[in-house]
This record gives structure tokens, sequence and C-alpha cells, in this order.
């Protein structure tokens, strides 16, 4: 069975990844002296530990809250979430270096999650 | 409900295609100014170092040896021990965030830590202001777009400073301050108490300061909403009730070491503090936001004042703005120097009475502004400031590559028991604290004073790097704090220079070459006596004591001889002592 993604959710996955694009792009230009690689690799993993995560917690509020606030104090929120979980899952033994291979996939499914809930609703 | 709808001015969201895209990349240009001139020239344009660069105060070498920390034992539960006088117990009580989330950058991207934290730090600036620029836009979108112009002032004269000197756990905190407030406005919306739930445990996590100074903003807008509009919104205080008892919750372990740790030894911090008993710490004073701004704040809040209370209705925004406004001068009345960190943000929370005051002065003028205007003015104000008051400020900062890369030997080549002997070196009473072993620096006073007489002694005035907040707090039992240390226990001790295992001496210094010369001869000294060098480069040697504990440099009291290259140091010295006088009180300064 082939389900349909919104076309309004569809729509705001390609402003994030252009979003993405964009903060490669100004890193660049800030950090004009850095290779092309690095600035990448730094700016896509922002993306992936923090704007991605943040954005799709935000996913809940989709109806209730602009785009662009969803986004932005979402990555604020996907920063502060991280934050939060380290210093418990470290406490719990689970060392900082896995950390980024555990919460971003887990924030991102339980942020569609709450999507899915809302839309249901 | 707390939200408004608009303001009582012209604003309509009708805005068309055209200018949606004309909006976005005004907001990508400015965006892209702050990333470049908060942290691009300051960080030499390049992302990536090959050492702490830019590193200029203690707080911020403070901030990378904790995130090292937690980037190798892999948590956050203890601080390092040669940080904690060497015990191994020691709570972690500072905050949080800002440690373990630049250590998961750094482990993701591959870069290293130092590197890794400015760069989340000047995230979180950029951040806050493209937060705070669409939580203004909801409001007004050319109130916005002007705000926008004053952020400039962050990175300019003294707002800057706490910037890059380091004080990054204020940085994460004012991100989740904002967050806060806008949650708040959110309290309506289903289940927007999660909002809030999930911004101040953020903030508590952060830097506690700020989430104190939201909570009590969030309490003054109740209490003036009730005022105002002479109603008590119970549906909000509910939901915020709520939300803070899931905050309080969450955060009861770090609470509670918060409580026992930090705020035993930070409650003997002054709660009256004047700019001026800073002593060189720079701070921000009202007159630095310059006088067309500060104009602009007046017309902005006599403004606020009069639609409150012709609408008997409250802007969050603006509300939220003047009370930060106000917390900026609590360093008189209770929060002491923490309400510098608040002025520091200034140039991003008063924005919105900036941008409301310039577009009160241009709508006099002109009755209908459209986008362009907007754009026009903001980028006026925002060239205006950086022409006028920019001034970049580029790295290494306070150490060298020589010196970094001794530190890293000591690392990884001697046994954790180790304790060094950190002889004069440039910058060394705040960088030497990241040699990850119990490190004693040597007091630069005594050791001049000592030179000047023509005398090496066996017995030293030391400094041993110390995160003393919190008296060393332990558990001793569940939920029974212990602690290592008290008010009375002093890191500034004497020590004999012969009882340590390794000494690292710097053979070249821009600020005191006498004291360089100074110390090469004790190293050769030393070496005379059978220790060995066993790292050395250009500027640093880093010498192994291999079991000499009596006497190592022959005699106590060993005089220095008057050959002609012994009265040269005795000469150089004495013209080194007033610049590293000066410099030692500067550094013992910024240690505050």
């Amino acid at each position: 069975m082939k389900t349909q993604l919104d076309p309004q959710l569809r729509k705001e996955i390609i402003n994030v990844l252009l979003c993405v694009i964009t903060l490669i792009i100004i890193t660049q230009i800030a950090y004009f002296k850095e290779n092309f690689l690095a600035v990448s690799k730094i700016s896509l993993s922002i993306a992936y530990l923090y704007i991605i995560p943040g954005y799709a917690l935000m996913l809940y509020w989709f109806d209730k809250i602009p785009f662009f606030q969803r986004l932005f104090f979402g990555t604020s929120i996907g920063i502060g979430v991280v934050g939060f979980l380290s210093y418990y899952i470290g406490m719990a033994g689970i060392h900082i270096k896995y950390h980024h291979i555990i919460f971003p996939p887990v924030l991102i499914i339980i942020g569609i999650l709450g999507y899915v809930m809302q839309k249901k609703k | 409900m707390l939200k408004t709808a608009n303001w009582t001015m012209d604003h309509k969201e009708t805005i068309t295609k055209k200018e949606g895209y004309i909006e976005i990349i005004f907001i990508i240009i400015l965006v892209g100014a702050m990333f470049f001139f908060v942290n691009g020239k300051l960080y030499d344009n390049r992302l990536v170092h090959s050492m702490p660069f830019s590193y200029f105060a203690t707080d911020g070498f403070a901030y990378l040896l904790l995130t090292e920390h937690a980037y190798i034992s892999g948590n956050q539960l203890y601080h390092p021990y040669y940080e904690a006088g060497g015990y191994y117990d020691v709570l972690w009580i500072h905050g949080l965030t800002i440690y373990s989330v630049s250590a998961i950058l750094a482990k993701t991207s591959g870069i290293p830590v130092y590197d890794a934290i400015y760069i989340m730090a000047s995230v979180m600036v950029i951040l806050n202001c493209l937060a705070m620029y669409f939580f203004i836009r909801e409001y007004n979108k050319n109130v916005a777009i002007i705000a926008i112009g004053f952020f400039a002032l962050f990175f300019v004269k003294n707002f800057y400073v706490s910037y890059f000197w380091g004080e990054l756990g204020a940085v994460s905190g004012m991100l989740f301050l904002t967050g806060m407030l806008w949650a708040v406005s959110k309290i309506d919306i289903k289940k927007g108490f999660l909002l809030l739930s999930i911004t101040s445990i953020a903030a508590i996590l952060a830097h506690i300061p700020e989430f104190i100074f939201a909570a009590l903003i969030i309490l003054g807008y109740l209490v003036f909403k009730i005022i105002i509009e002479k109603k008590i919104p119970w549906k909000d205080v509910k939901w915020i009730t709520i939300a803070m008892f899931i905050t309080v919750v969450l955060t009861s372990y770090y609470l509670a070491v918060f409580a026992f740790g930090m705020f035993q030894t930070q409650g003997s911090n002054p709660l009256v503090l004047k700019p001026s008993e800073m002593g060189s710490l720079k701070v921000v004073f009202f007159q630095d936001i310059g006088w067309p701004a500060i104009i602009a704040l007046a017309i902005g809040i006599t403004y606020f004042s009069y639609i409150t209370i012709k609408n008997k209705k409250i802007i969050p925004i603006l509300f939220f703005s003047l009370m930060l406004f106000i917390i900026g001068f609590s360093n008189y009345f209770g929060f002491g120097y923490r309400a510098f960190h608040i002025r520091a943000f200034w140039p991003i929370f008063l924005a919105p009475l900036f941008g409301l005051g310039v577009y009160i002065v241009i709508k006099t003028i002109k009755k209908n502004i459209s986008q362009v205007v907007s754009i026009i003015v903001a980028l006026i104000i925002f060239a205006s400031i950086t022409l006028s008051y920019y001034s970049p400020i580029r790295g290494p900062g306070a150490i060298t590559q020589e010196q970094y890369d001794a530190f890293k030997w000591i690392d990884k080549n001697t046994a954790q028991t180790d304790k060094i002997f950190v002889f004069y070196g440039d910058g060394y009473s705040q960088s030497a604290r990241l040699i990850q072993r119990l490190t004693y620096v040597l007091d630069v006073n005594d050791y001049v004073q000592s030179l000047q007489k023509g005398t090496i002694k066996n017995i030293y005035t030391v400094d041993l790097f110390t995160l003393t907040n919190g008296n060393l707090l332990y558990w001793d039992g569940f939920m029974k704090p212990g602690y290592h240390a008290d008010f009375s226990t002093s890191y500034h001790i004497q020590v004999n220079v012969c009882d340590f295992e390794y000494y690292l001496f710097d053979k070249k210094s821009a600020y005191s070459p006498g004291l360089a010369q100074a110390n090469v001869y004790i190293m050769n000294l030393f070496l005379s006596n059978g220790m060995k060098e066993v790292y050395s480069n250009d500027a640093v040697s880093v010498i192994y004591n291999n079991g000499i504990r009596e006497n190592c440099i022959n005699m106590p009291g060993t005089n220095i001889s008057t050959n002609s290259t012994d009265q040269s140091i005795k000469e150089s010295t004495s013209q080194s002592i007033n610049q590293s006088t000066d410099e030692s009180k500067n550094q013992s300064t910024i240690q505050k």
C-alpha cells in the first residue's frame, strides 16, 4: 500500500535541506580559509546532531507554530535535549562517544511519532 | 490566552512570494555577517586549528578542560582529579550542556574539542539572534527586520568581551532563556507546556542563573497580566505550574548537586556590585549602547507602555525585552555579576525595543512602511555600528603551539600520579590548567623577588589549579554531601621544588625575556644535578626528576654567582619585573 507524504511536510523537508545547504555556504564564507570538505563535515554534523532532531521534535506542533519558529527554536530544543540526555545516559554508563549514534535517530523517530499521533487526532 | 494577535499598528501578514524571498535573502546576508564577525574573524576564518585558538582568559581554558574531560571520561559525573585537588570523587557541579554538546560535535565531525566548543558557542549566538527575529516577527515583521540591525552591537565594544573571554556557559544559558520566554508565549497551544518544560530543563542544565532570570520574568509577566488585564489567567498558571513541576522532577539530581555545591560557595559572591568593582574585567555599561540606540530604546519603551495601557493587553516579546533591560541592572539589587552576563546580550534582548523605537520614528515620517524600507534601515544600522565600533580581535590567544605541544606530551607520557611544576611562561597562570595532571604554577611575584635577591630557592609559592567552586563536593552517603575543602582551604601554597616528578620550562618569553633566561639557568642547574630532559622544542622543555628529592638545586638559597651571564640574568630579570607583575595582576583579576 502506498502512503502519501503530506505535501506541506514534503515542502518543509525540502526547506530544511535548503537551510542546511545555506548553513554550509554561510559557514564557508565566514571561514573562507577552511577547505570545503571540513566546512561541509562540520555543518552536516551540526545538522545531523541538532537541527534535524530539533525540527523533528517540533513536528507535533506542525499546524500550530510557523515553520521558521519550529526550525530555529527546534534547533535550540535539539541542543537542550541532547545536553539533557547526554548527562543522564552518560551517568548510566554509556560513553559520550556513542551519543551521536544513539540520540539523533531516536529523537527523529520520537518526532515522527509525535507528528503521526497529532495528525491522527 | 497569553498570545496577542497583532500589534495595534498596520501589521497584516499578507506577504507576496517576492517579499518572502527578499526577506529570506536579507536574513541570510545578516546571519552570514553575524557568523563572520562573531566568530569568523576571531577564529582567523578557519574552523580547525592545530592548538586551542583564541582562548584569551582562564574561563575559556576551564571550559575547554572540562569538555576534554567529558570527551575522554564519557560522562559528566565527576570533575577531573587534576582540577579537584587530586580527588577522584568530586562531583561535576558546573553547567553541563555546552560541554556535552561540544564533545559530541567533536566526536561526530572529528574536529578537536577546542574548536568544537567555539563553533557550538557561535552557533548558539546566531541561533539566539534567529530565534529572537522570528519571535519579534510573529508580532510585527518590519520591527523584526529593523531590530536585526542592532544585533551588530553584540560583536563590538564591551558586549563582545564575555564571549571571547570564554564565558560560554552563559552563552548557552542565554539561548535557553530566549527559548523559555518564547515557550511561555505558546503555553496556550496544545501540549505547549512541554515546550516550556524542555527549554526550562535545558536552561537549568546549561547555566542556572539564566533559568532564574527567565522564571522571574515569567512570574512578573503573570503579575502584570493580572494587573493590566484585570483577570487571573488560571489556564496559563496551571500549565506553567505543570511545566515547572516536570522541570524540577527531571533535573532534581543536578539541582541537588548544585544546591550542595555551587550554591554554597557562590553565596559568598557579592549580591550588590558596581561595574567599577569588577577590576580589569570589562563589563557593559549602559552608555555602551550608544546614544542613537538609547533614544530608540526610550521611544520603544514609551510606546510599549502607551499601547499596553491603551489596549489593556501586554505584548509578550516587548514585556520580556523590557524586563531583560531592567535585569541588566540587577547587579545593584541582588544578582551581582550575573547581571553583567545579561548586559552582554542586550544587543539581542533589547532588539525588540530598539526596533520598535526606530519603527515609530519612521512611521511618524512615512505612514506606510514597506519591507524594502525596513531592510534598508536595518542595513544602515548594522553597517553604522560595524563601521563605527568594530575592531577585529584575532587569536592565537594565551597559548602558543610549543606550549600546547609540551602539554600534550605530558598528558601522553607521564603517569597519572606525577606532579608537574611549571616555571614562568607567558599565559601559564591560565593555560597550564590544560595539562591533565596535578599542575603547580610558580607564583610570578615570588619568582621575581627571589631572582632580584639573586637566589634560587627550594621553597616557592605556587598555585595549584583547582575548580574550587563547591568546596570539592562529593557524596558521603545517599544524598549526603561531603566536602574535601572549605572556605579556608588555599591553593596558593608553598612547596618544595624538589618534590615533583616533572618540570616545565619556557625558554622564550614575549613578555618577560629575563624570566625565561632565569628559567634556562635553573633548568641547566637541574640537568647538571642529574635530571633528564625528556621533551624539548624551540620554546619549551620538560625535565624529569629521576629521584632527586633532596637539594635538587644543590642547597637551599643557592646564590646566583656574579659572573657576567648570571649578572645579566639579574639585570634582565629586574627589567622584566614590572612587565611580569602587570601580567600577573591581569591574570589574577581575570581569575575572579
